[in-house]
């Protein structure tokens, strides 16, 4: 008989622990521009600080970002991308494996061929310090319909960008970086967008005409 | 005669005194890399001598290893939460825990933790220093630096931009008479005295991103400016003395042990060595 109640207890122990594993959905972040350790841990420090958080970890060279948490919590995608952004970094791809089963995921749209007709290749001045800027203005740029390649350089501050001019033009582009937190030649960052940006992304403000 | 015998020594004289004054006027004096010692599969980002031996914080892989100068790993501690810019003593290692807001004294060659007891909580402790008795605390995301003068702990700075202030201080260093201060991502150096007064700012014309580690020696100060790749050497008063590139990507500490300046660098993972050439 005593063996019978052990038996049942662990099986219900079992199937209870089993359960909490299932109940815990997993998030994947790729985020790039982890140069600096002192963000870099100041990411995972401060999501550790969410209750019910489990597992945290952070690889620095790859930008590989992973957690897990409850699901009862429904943690959306969305929320996810803005806390990570709030840190200061930019998630480029998230994926979450849901307890249940389902998988979400945010893919950044299609690059357009670079040998389509009416691709044109633009130098811009786009301020900004370091890596973690670059990643920034690099996937504001991506998630415009019509670009087909872009790369920024930190030292000399010049994004060359190729777009279709059928469907893009330099105006949206510079805009769009603005939006990210970067100034241009011709749009500004907003003051508030400005100082949520981490420390290291501090540039100096360019003086639009 | 005479009178032109005269005039004509005195030019003599006072043409020999400056030719051998500019012969006499001392040479460049420059650090000079000498030697960078590979440090595979470490990502440094404090240094500390003790006994010999470079200890290393690793963050990436929450651990110190001890290296050689030829960067052979020769002994480890693992098991730690980030640890930042450490400190080396006779008494053994201190080590900031940024992710564990601790700082632990490991008094080799026992690898037990103890913990260094404090009323204030910190968060993300990125440096120790200790002097003597005297303890001093950089406390990333609260702005300040917690200083403990042997009797009292003191809390210095605010968060801002101002002379006093702090935007994320990743290191510290106190020296016989001052308490100096890598302000970060205000870019530059502070000087406090041990009262906790604002003395002076070193390096805010120098445009640093990010002022991230420091070492202060008898005579210069050592800032890595770790996204411009380059370590800047200040003499006391704050005149730059020199600009060193050479074999630097993502410099965050240095330090002096044997007359020569060693500067390890994150992203390379390495470690050079540097002679001053006389």
């Amino acid at each position: 008989m005593k063996t019978i109640v052990l038996f049942f207890s662990l099986l219900v122990l079992g199937s209870t622990v089993a359960f909490a594993q299932k109940s815990m959905d997993a998030f994947e972040v790729q985020v790039d521009g982890l140069g600096c350790p002192f963000c870099a841990y100041g990411l995972e420090k401060k999501f550790k600080e969410f209750k019910g958080i489990k597992d945290v970890k952070i690889d620095i060279e790859t930008g590989d970002f992973s957690f897990q948490y409850p699901a009862e919590k429904s943690l959306s995608l969305a929320a996810v991308v803005q806390q990570v952004e709030k840190a200061g970094y930019t998630p480029m791809k998230t994926v979450i494996s849901r307890a249940n089963g389902l998988v979400e995921t945010d893919a950044p749209l299609a690059a357009v061929d670079q040998g389509v007709a009416g691709v044109v290749s633009e130098k811009m001045f786009v301020a900004g310090n370091c890596e973690m800027c670059e990643a920034r203005i690099l996937k504001a740029t991506s998630r415009l319909q019509g670009v087909a390649q872009a790369a920024w350089n930190s030292k000399t501050k010049i994004l060359d960008i190729s777009f279709d001019a059928n469907v893009l033009d330099r105006q949206s582009i510079s805009k769009a970086i603005a939006a990210a937190g970067h100034d241009t030649k011709d749009h500004k960052a907003s003051g508030e967008t400005y100082d949520g940006l981490p420390m290291c992304c501090k540039y100096e403000r360019v003086e639009n005409k | 005669m005479r009178q032109v015998k005269y005039i004509f020594s005195i030019v003599l004289v006072v043409v020999v005194t400056l030719v051998s004054c500019e012969r006499k006027a001392p040479p460049t004096q420059q650090w000079v890399l000498e030697k960078t010692i590979e440090l595979p599969g470490v990502n440094p980002i404090g240094i500390g001598v003790f006994e010999q031996q470079f200890w290393l914080s690793d963050g990436d892989h929450n651990r110190l290893v001890a290296v050689d100068t030829t960067g052979l790993l020769t002994d480890s501690i693992t098991g730690l939460d980030r640890p930042m810019h450490i400190d080396a003593t006779a008494a053994g290692l201190w080590v900031p825990q940024y992710g564990s807001d601790t700082i632990a004294q490991f008094k080799l060659p026992s690898k037990f933790p103890l913990p260094l007891i404090l009323k204030d909580s910190l968060d993300a402790p990125a440096s120790i220093s200790v002097f003597g008795q005297e303890r001093a605390i950089a406390d990333f995301y609260n702005h300040r630096i917690l200083y403990f003068n042997g009797m009292d702990w003191i809390s210095i700075g605010t968060e801002g931009k101002e002379a006093g202030q702090f935007y994320y201080p990743t290191d510290v260093q106190i020296t016989a008479d001052h308490i100096w201060v890598a302000d970060a991502y205000n870019n530059r150096i502070q000087l406090f005295n041990k009262q906790g007064a604002f003395v002076r700012i070193i390096g805010a014309d120098q445009k640093m991103n990010a002022a991230t580690g420091l070492f202060v020696s008898e005579n210069q100060v050592f800032v890595t400016d770790f996204e411009h790749h380059r370590l800047l050497v200040f003499f006391k008063d704050g005149q730059l003395a020199q600009v060193i590139e050479a074999g630097l990507e993502k410099p965050i500490d240095a330090i002096i042990h044997e007359e020569k300046l060693y500067v390890i660098d994150y992203k390379k993972q390495q470690m050079n060595r540097y002679y001053f050439d006389h």
